[in-house]
C-alpha cells in the first residue's frame, strides 16, 4: 500500500488532544451519599474485572483515537498500486472515430466512458512520469505530454469525440515513435475495434458494446424525364429487422417519407420519385434513433455548375441510359451506330460511352468509357476468360459498395496501365478499370454487360453514377459529397477573389488561395463554397456525410479477440480511500452504541 | 425534630393494641408468664412435699386421695424487658424521607407497644462506639418521656454499633430491637453477641429510597456521610444495574445472617407510610 499525500500526518498530533480532553473530562463533582459500603464493593469488583473490562472502562476514547487515525490515514488517498506504477511514462490513446458516438451506457456514448476511465486512471498516477494523451481517429494528435497531470486531465475532460473514420491505429503508430525514445513507456489504448498492440507495451480497454445501428449510408438523385428522383442506401447494422420512416428533406423542407423494412444486416434502397424541389440540396432521414444518431441523415448536393454533354454509342442498354439518368448536370446524347461517329468529336463531348460499339478513331479529347472491350478498343488484350465470376473490388468507382461477385459470360482480361485502379476482377485479372493517363478520365469494362446479369443488379447504378460523376466534375469543386474527414480539392477560378467557405455550423473560412485542398470537413451537413469572379458571385455546395465504415457498430472484428492485452476496463491503482472512510463510518456506529451504553 | 412524632404518628398508635412476642420473660413481676413458679392464680402444677414448703400450698384433696403430702405450683408473673437499639450515626441522616427519622418513628411504635404491655423498656441510641440510653422505662406513663428522648437525638459521627452494643448492660434476657441501615460488616457478631446476652433479636433494616434506587449521572465523587472518604465513579445504566444486583445481594446477606442466629429480619423503605411499615413489614413481630 502506498499513499499519495503525506501531509496529513500532522493530525496524529491531535491524538494526545484527544486524550487530555478525557482525563480533564474526569473531573467530577461531589455527591454525598449515606455510605460508601455498597459502592465500594463495586469498585471491587471493578478492580477484579478482567483487563479486558478495565479497557472497556475507556473503550470510548480508545474508540474516538482509532476513528482519528482511520481518518488521517483516509486523508492520505492510500492505494495499491498495480504493475503500471513501475512504468514512469503512460501514453493514453483515445479512439476518437464516429463509432465511438455509439451510446453505451443510458446517454453516455462509448466515448465519454472512455474519457472518465481515462480521467480516473490519470488521477491514480503519481506526479512523477510523463504522461501524454493522445486522440486517434484517421489522424492522431497528442492532446498532451508533460508531467503536469492537472493539464493533460484538463485537456482530456474537454476533448469531443469527433465523426472522422478511423481507428485507434493511428494513435499507436503514434505511441510506436514515442516508444523509440523511451522503452519503458506503457499504453494505455481505448478503442471499440481491433488495433494491433504488436510492438507496445501495455494493453487496449475494450469499449466495444453490444448495439443496435440503421444508418442511411447514401443519398443520390437523378432526373427522370424531367422530374427529380432520389435514392438513398439504408442498411441494418442491428441484429433484427427493423422498420424505418426515412424522411426527405429539400432544404429544411420536408418533401417526402417512404417506411422500409431491412432485415437484419442486410441493406435497402428506397425511391424518392417525382419530388417538387428546385433547392439546392435533398437530405434523408431516419426518424427513429439508435444508438448512433450521427449517421442517421445522409445530405446529397443538387444541381452545380453548368451541364456536362455525354455521348452514348450504344444499340440499346436501357439499364445504362436509366443509370446516367440518374446523374446530374449531364446531357445525354445517344447514337446508335458508330459509322460516322467522327463527325460528332466536333461537338466536345464531355463523356463519350461505348457500348460494345467502337469506332476506328477515339476524339481527342474527353472522357472515355468503354463497355465489352476486345482486340477492337483500347486497353484491351487477348486474354479470353469465358464465362466466369466477375468480383467488385474496392475502388473509386465501388465507393459505398459492398463486395459482390456476379456471372458475365464472354470476359476478357484488361491490359491495365500503371494509373489504372481496378474495380472489377477475376482472380488476379483486371476486367475493370478507371483511371486517368494525365488528359483524360478512362472507364474500362472487359465484357459486355447484356451478357451479365450486372445491369440486374442494385450496385450496377451506383457504380454507373459514381464512375459518370467523377469524369465529369467541373466548377470549383471537384466533388459534391465527400465523407467526414476527407479533404476536397477546390480550384478557385484564377481570376477570382479568394474562395470562402460556409459551414454547416454558421462559420465562414476564407481560403488562403485560389486552388487549395479544403480539410475543415469536421461537421456533417452541406458546405457552401463562393467566390467572386469577374463574371460576379459563383457559389457551389458540397456535402459531407457520416463515413459508412464507422455505421458498422456491432459484429464489428471484436477487440477483444486479442486476449490478455485486452481489459474490458482500466486497471487503475485500487483506491483504498472509499474503503477506509467506510471503516471510519462503523467506528463512529460503534462509538454511539457503546456511548449508548454506558 | 417535632415532626417526628406528631399527631398523624399518635393517631396510629390508638390503632396499635397488640403484644409484642417474647420467648422469655425474666424481669420484675409482672403481666407476662414466665418459666418461674410464683405467686399467681394461675396453676401451673404439682410436686411432693418438701421440707420448707410452705405448708399452705399443701393439696389436702391430694393428700386425702393418695395419702401423701403434694403441694401446688403457680406461675410466676413477670415483666418482659425490651431493648431498643437505634443507629443514631450521620448515615441514618439520609434521604428525602430520613431514614433517622423513620427509625425514631418505629423506635416510638415499638415503645408504645412495650410500654403499653405493661412491659419494661430501655431506650438505646448508639454512635461513635458508645451508648446513651434510657433504661427502666414501665408504664405508659413513661412513653412522653421516651418520646422526648428520642425527639432528642441527633445523628452523627460514626456507627461502629457492635461496640455501642457492647457497651450495654443487659439485665436478663429479653427482646432487643436493632434499628440501623446494617452498613457495616459487624452484623454477624453483633447478632451472636445478643444471642450470648440472652435476647431474642428483631434487626430492622431501615434504607432510603435514594439507596434502593439511585439516580445518578454523569462523573460523581460519591462522598460518605460518616468518615468522608470519596469514590470516583462515571455513573452509567450498567454501572446503576450493578448497584442493585450489589443491594439485592446485600438485602439477601442479611436475611440468610438473621436466619441463621434465629433472628427476626425487617426491611423497611423510610419512604414507606407509617401504615405499611406498621402493619407491612412489622407485622411478624405479632
Amino acid at each position: 500500500m502506498k499513499f499519495l499525500y503525506l501531509w496529513p500526518l500532522v493530525f496524529i498530533l491531535l491524538v494526545p488532544v484527544i486524550i487530555i480532553v478525557y482525563l480533564l473530562k474526569q473531573k467530577a463533582q461531589d455527591k454525598k451519599v449515606s455510605s460508601l459500603y455498597l459502592w465500594n464493593e463495586i469498585y471491587h469488583n471493578i478492580e477484579a474485572n478482567t483487563p479486558w473490562e478495565k479497557f472497556k472502562k475507556n473503550l470510548l476514547m480508545f474508540v474516538q483515537i482509532l476513528t482519528m487515525l482511520v481518518l488521517i490515514v483516509a486523508l492520505m488517498a492510500p492505494y495499491i498500486p498495480n504493475m503500471v506504477q513501475n512504468a514512469q511514462n503512460i501514453v493514453v490513446v483515445i479512439d476518437n472515430s464516429a463509432s465511438m458516438n455509439t451510446i453505451y451506457d443510458g446517454e453516455k456514448t462509448r466515448f465519454d466512458v472512455a474519457v472518465e476511465q481515462a480521467v480516473d486512471y490519470i488521477k491514480d498516477l503519481p506526479d512523477s512520469g510523463v504522461v501524454t494523451v493522445i486522440t486517434s481517429n484517421d489522424n492522431a494528435a497528442i492532446l498532451a505530454g508533460s508531467t503536469d497531470k492537472d493539464m493533460a486531465l484538463n485537456k482530456l475532460k474537454h476533448t469531443e469525440c469527433t465523426n472522422h473514420g478511423g481507428s485507434a491505429e493511428k494513435g499507436l503508430e503514434m505511441a510506436r515513435s514515442l516508444q523509440i525514445d523511451d522503452d519503458s513507456l506503457y499504453v494505455i489504448c481505448f478503442t471499440d475495434t481491433a488495433v494491433s498492440m504488436e510492438g507496445l507495451k501495455g494493453y487496449t480497454v475494450d469499449m466495444y458494446n453490444e448495439a443496435g445501428n440503421v444508418s442511411v449510408d447514401y443519398l443520390s438523385h437523378g432526373y427522370s424525364s424531367g422530374s427529380l428522383m432520389a435514392l438513398c442506401k439504408i442498411s441494418n447494422y442491428s441484429e433484427n429487422t427493423m422498420t424505418e420512416d426515412v424522411s426527405l428533406y429539400g432544404g429544411d423542407e420536408l418533401l417526402m417519407v417512404e417506411t422500409v423494412e431491412i432485415e437484419a444486416g442486410k441493406s435497402e434502397i428506397v425511391y424518392f420519385e417525382n419530388i417538387d424541389y428546385d433547392g439546392t440540396y435533398l437530405k434523408a432521414e431516419l426518424n427513429q434513433k439508435d444508438a448512433l444518431p450521427a449517421d442517421n441523415v445522409a445530405y446529397d448536393v443538387l444541381s452545380s455548375g453548368s451541364d456536362k454533354k455525354v455521348l452514348l454509342v450504344t444499340d440499346s442498354n436501357v439499364y445504362l441510359e436509366k443509370a446516367l439518368e440518374m446523374v446530374d448536370n449531364i446531357t445525354v446524347t445517344k447514337a446508335t451506330d458508330v459509322y460516322g461517329i467522327e463527325d460528332f468529336y466536333g461537338e466536345k463531348f464531355d463523356l463519350y460511352i461505348f457500348d460494345s460499339m467502337f469506332p476506328t478513331t477515339y476524339p481527342e479529347d474527353g472522357d472515355i468509357m468503354i463497355f465489352g472491350a476486345n482486340s477492337a478498343a483500347t486497353y484491351s488484350n487477348l486474354d479470353y476468360l469465358g464465362s466466369v465470376l466477375v468480383s467488385l473490388e474496392e475502388a473509386s468507382a465501388t465507393r459505398y459498395l459492398d463486395k459482390m461477385d456476379f456471372g458475365a459470360a464472354d470476359v476478357y482480361g484488361l491490359n491495365k496501365p500503371d494509373w489504372g485502379e481496378t474495380f472489377l476482377s477475376v482472380g488476379d485479372e483486371c476486367v475493370g478499370f478507371t483511371g486517368n493517363d494525365g488528359t483524360r478520365n478512362y472507364a474500362v469494362w472487359g465484357f459486355n454487360i447484356h451478357n451479365s446479369v450486372l445491369p440486374l443488379k442494385l450496385e450496377f447504378p451506383m457504380m454507373i453514377y459514381n464512375i459518370v460523376t467523377d469524369f465529369v466534375a467541373s466548377g470549383i469543386l471537384a466533388e459534391n459529397s465527400i465523407e467526414v474527414g476527407d479533404s476536397l480539392a477546390i480550384n478557385g477560378y484564377s481570376d477570382g477573389e479568394n474562395p470562402t467557405v460556409l459551414r454547416p455550423d454558421g462559420e465562414t473560412s476564407p481560403l488562403s488561395d485560389v486552388k487549395m485542398k479544403y480539410t475543415s470537413t469536421d461537421n456533417i451537413g452541406v458546405y457552401t463554397v463562393s467566390q467572386n469572379t469577374k463574371e460576379g458571385l459563383v457559389e457551389e455546395c458540397f456535402a459531407v456525410n457520416f463515413p459508412t465504415s464507422e455505421s458498422r457498430i456491432i459484429n464489428a472484428p471484436s477487440v477483444s479477440d486479442q486476449g490478455d492485452l485486452v481489459q474490458s476496463r482500466v486497471r487503475g491503482n485500487l483506491d483504498l480511500r472509499n474503503i477506509i472512510i467506510a471503516i471510519c463510518l462503523l467506528l463512529l456506529g460503534v462509538e454511539w452504541i457503546i456511548y449508548l451504553k454506558k | 425534630m417535632s415532626e417526628i412524632f406528631n399527631s398523624d404518628f399518635y393517631s396510629k398508635l390508638n390503632m396499635l393494641r397488640f403484644p409484642l412476642r417474647i420467648s422469655n420473660a425474666t424481669g420484675l413481676s409482672g403481666s407476662r408468664k414466665s418459666n418461674a413458679k410464683g405467686n399467681s392464680v394461675e396453676f401451673s402444677d404439682f410436686r411432693e412435699y418438701r421440707l420448707g414448703d410452705d405448708i399452705r400450698r399443701i393439696d389436702w384433696n391430694a393428700y386425702g386421695r393418695f395419702d401423701k403430702l403434694y403441694v401446688k405450683l403457680f406461675m410466676e408473673e413477670k415483666e418482659g424487658l425490651f431493648n431498643i437499639f437505634v443507629d443514631n450515626s450521620a448515615s441514618m441522616n439520609y434521604g428525602e424521607n430520613s431514614k433517622g427519622v423513620c427509625a425514631l418513628r418505629i423506635a416510638g411504635i415499638l415503645s408504645y407497644l412495650v410500654l403499653s404491655a405493661g412491659d419494661r423498656l430501655s431506650v438505646n441510641l448508639m454512635r461513635d462506639g458508645s451508648l446513651t440510653c434510657h433504661n427502666n422505662l414501665s408504664q405508659m406513663q413513661a412513653f412522653p418521656k421516651c418520646l422526648q428522648y428520642l425527639e432528642e437525638s441527633v445523628f452523627t459521627g460514626n456507627g461502629q454499633i457492635l461496640e455501642s452494643i457492647k457497651s450495654k448492660e443487659f439485665r436478663g434476657s429479653g427482646l432487643s430491637f436493632v434499628i440501623t441501615d446494617c452498613f457495616t460488616d459487624d452484623m454477624e457478631d453483633i447478632c451472636k453477641y445478643l444471642r450470648f446476652k440472652n435476647q431474642d433479636i428483631v434487626i430492622i433494616h431501615v434504607l432510603a429510597e435514594e439507596e434502593i434506587n439511585p439516580v445518578l449521572d454523569g462523573t460523581l465523587n460519591l462522598v460518605d456521610m460518616e468518615d468522608g472518604s470519596a469514590l470516583k465513579a462515571t455513573m452509567s445504566q450498567s454501572l446503576i444495574r450493578t448497584y442493585k444486583k450489589n443491594l439485592k445481594k446485600f438485602y439477601e446477606d442479611m436475611e440468610s445472617l438473621c436466619r441463621r442466629n434465629k433472628a427476626t429480619y425487617i426491611k423497611v423503605n423510610s419512604s414507606d407510610s407509617l401504615d405499611a411499615i406498621v402493619f407491612g413489614a412489622m407485622a411478624v413481630l405479632k
